[in-house]
């Protein structure tokens, strides 16, 4: 079971989302009574949410069914640990773009990008001293000239 | 006519409409292959530069920046897996895969040729068949766009044949992700839960740079050491030359009328049109087993098929004064800043500068032939970047675009919320392309379905009109041919 739950737990959590989800659409989807449209505005939420909700359903239904055929010393096998993989990277280099977002328009733009730059190169290994220094500022220079003054993007300053 | 085509061949032969073309197309490529930019952007930077140009010249340069932009998409899909524009999704599913099996040269040979084909057809198509095309395209109403639009759903079978049911889900995840927002029909908020974020709903291009650029990103973080510390590298020589392509020649021609029949159509586009080529061309694969793995065919279907938009979208434009996208959008503004009006008037009083135009884009598909070659070489040598500094690149000219979409910084948000999505999804075998699918056709099944049913009332009208019919037959034979090709493979296991 620990394996079976390992496997589909990204489907187990859509499942359950789209569940939350369908019982949320009543009351986030008003209807307006006078309306004289023929396709609600709930159909279309309606009939995807039911199709993922269904599949998944369909999914987990499948695998446990082929599970309940191997033996259960043959399963533990299909489930080998990648031990390359980095759990705390992945969720400092999310919670990093999540920072770039919120900061984004309080400290700036060139600030809060030379500051994710120089983070995010060293965290993919970057090690040289002076291209770390460099990289960030420049890259961001580069970009802030192409989208702000050749393309006259407004990119967020500082606040303060 | 044909003193026209003559006369406006002749009316290229300056050294102002060289210029118009040649820019374009290099501003089209350098912004096509960077990530988070795109043509519409790349038009609009050139916009105050035709100002000081003939209307000729003037738009042929702004044609130039579209095909480039369009073609160039794939170079970054191929190389970094990171597509350039949305016009480019599909050539990811087998050209990063060539990339991996060290084919890079071949993909790329493969997607610039495929693209001047498509981009040549829809150039002849727009020069001697457009008043015939426009009449078609006027046929198609709401019904017959619903019907695309669920024809290109079935494609979703075809792009998940491994994972169907989950390949489902995600499409479904897709179209769901359409929903939040203001509904289009009524505009009551949806799915908003009070948020401000929600309620601006869910853009194309944000969604597209975090499914494929930010998961890219965390995929290269996860690695405890890095295996790879740069993208598979070029070496460029061992390509594919026009005769390889021959063998393809009726895979472009399909691939090409595919292309040509939906860029006519306005609202569709040519992120939709490289989904059909290539599902099409899966479901009549005589290797379909090769798909998703490095299909030279698939390549070629999808970016044959995109570029053959490009020639295709002047023609509503053109001929009716429909833009189909914004790209034309904006290409009608400059006519329009020219002096110029859309219609039949140009054909007649305008003619020269008109056949001029028409003739100049199969000129530029020629000319980008040339400049794409030079395009290959100078972004091949992105490979040799280490991945500590390219990628933080892409990540700056991805979130960049993403906040030029609507200068807002929630886009950011919906890229990092897509990137998780598309980090975490193929992990437990939930494929990303079908969510991509249903975020590109979501509005157009909606709110023509919607339509449909305001104006006819009853859905028995998608089998009563022929284009409609037609879609529909089509959509059965795309499930059903996968179907079999299911059914067949477990009696073989068996």
């Amino acid at each position: 079971m620990k394996h079976y739950v390992k496997r589909n737990g990204f489907t187990i959590f859509l499942a359950v989302f789209l569940l939350g989800l369908l019982l949320c659409i009543p009351s986030q989807i008003k209807v307006s009574l006078v309306s004289k449209a023929t396709v609600s505005p709930r159909a279309f939420p309606y009939v995807a949410a039911i199709a993922a909700f269904s599949c998944c359903l369909l999914s987990l239904a499948l695998d446990l069914f082929a599970m309940t055929k191997k033996e259960e010393k043959d399963q533990g096998k299909e489930m080998v640990k990648d031990d390359n993989i980095s759990y705390f990277r992945i969720v400092a280099c999310i919670a990093l773009l999540l920072a770039w977002y919120l900061v984004l328009k309080i400290i700036g733009f060139i600030i809060s990008t030379v500051i994710v730059m120089f983070v995010l190169s060293y965290m993919l290994g970057n090690r040289n001293k002076i291209l770390l220094a460099a990289f960030p500022v420049v890259f961001t220079l580069v970009i802030y000239l192409v989208f702000s003054q050749l393309l006259h993007v407004n990119l967020p300053e500082i606040l303060f | 006519m044909f003193g026209s085509i003559a006369a406006g061949f002749l009316s290229l032969l300056n050294l102002e409409a060289i210029f118009g073309m040649v820019a374009g197309l290099a501003v089209g490529l350098s912004f096509g292959a960077m990530p988070g930019l795109n043509a519409t952007i790349g038009i609009t930077l050139l916009l105050p530069v035709t100002f000081s140009l003939n209307p000729g010249p003037a738009m042929l340069m702004l044609i130039g920046v579209y095909c480039g932009a369009t073609f160039a998409g794939s170079i970054s899909a191929i190389l970094i897996k990171t597509p350039g524009t949305a016009a480019a999704s599909a050539t990811v599913l087998e050209g990063y895969p060539m990339t991996l099996q060290g084919k890079a040269p071949v993909a790329l040979s493969i997607a610039l040729r495929g693209s001047v084909i498509g981009g040549v057809f829809s150039g002849l198509c727009l020069l001697f068949l457009a008043p015939q095309v426009a009449k078609l395209a006027l046929k198609f109403g709401a019904p017959d766009y619903f019907m695309l639009a669920v024809f290109g759903l079935t494609i979703i079978a075809s792009v998940s044949s491994q994972h169907l049911l989950k390949g489902i889900a995600m499409a479904a995840l897709g179209l769901l992700a359409t929903c939040i927002g203001i509904d289009p029909l009524q505009g009551t908020y949806r799915l908003t839960f009070g948020s401000e974020i929600l309620a601006r709903g869910v853009d194309l291009v944000p969604a597209l740079i975090g499914l494929f650029a930010v998961s890219e990103l965390l995929n290269q973080c996860e690695k405890k050491t890095m295996f790879m510390t740069r993208p598979p590298q070029v070496k460029m020589g061992h390509e594919h030359g026009w005769k390889d392509m021959m063998k393809y020649k009726w895979l472009m021609l399909r691939s090409s009328i595919i292309g040509v029949i939906v860029g006519a159509c306005p609202g569709t586009g040519a992120a939709i049109a490289a989904f059909l080529s290539y599902g099409t061309a899966k479901s009549t694969s005589k290797e379909p087993e090769k798909y998703e793995h490095g299909s030279e065919e698939g390549l070629c279907a999808s970016e044959t098929a995109n570029n053959a938009v490009t020639g295709a979208t002047l023609i509503p434009m053109l001929t009716l004064g429909v833009p189909g996208d914004s790209v034309t959008a904006v290409l009608m503004g400059a006519l329009t800043i020219q002096g110029l009006s859309p219609g039949s008037q140009l054909f007649v009083k305008y003619a020269d500068m008109t056949y001029g135009v028409l003739v100049g884009f199969i000129v530029i598909q020629i000319l980008m032939f040339f400049l794409g070659k030079l395009a290959i070489k100078t972004f091949s040598h992105l490979t040799k970047i280490p991945y500590y500094i390219l990628l933080p690149m892409v990540m700056g000219f991805c979130v960049v675009g993403a906040y030029a979409c609507s200068n807002n910084t929630t886009d950011i948000l919906v890229a990092i919320v897509f990137g998780v999505i598309g980090y975490l999804a193929p992990k437990f075998d939930f494929p990303t392309t079908p969510m991509l699918i249903g975020i590109v056709l979501g509005n157009l099944a909606e709110q023509n379905l919607g339509r449909t049913l305001s104006v006819y009332g009853t859905p028995a009208i998608l089998v009563q009109r022929p284009i409609s019919l037609f879609f529909l037959v089509l959509s059965l034979i795309s499930v059903g041919v996968v179907l079999i090709g299911k059914i067949r493979g477990k009696k073989v296991e068996v």
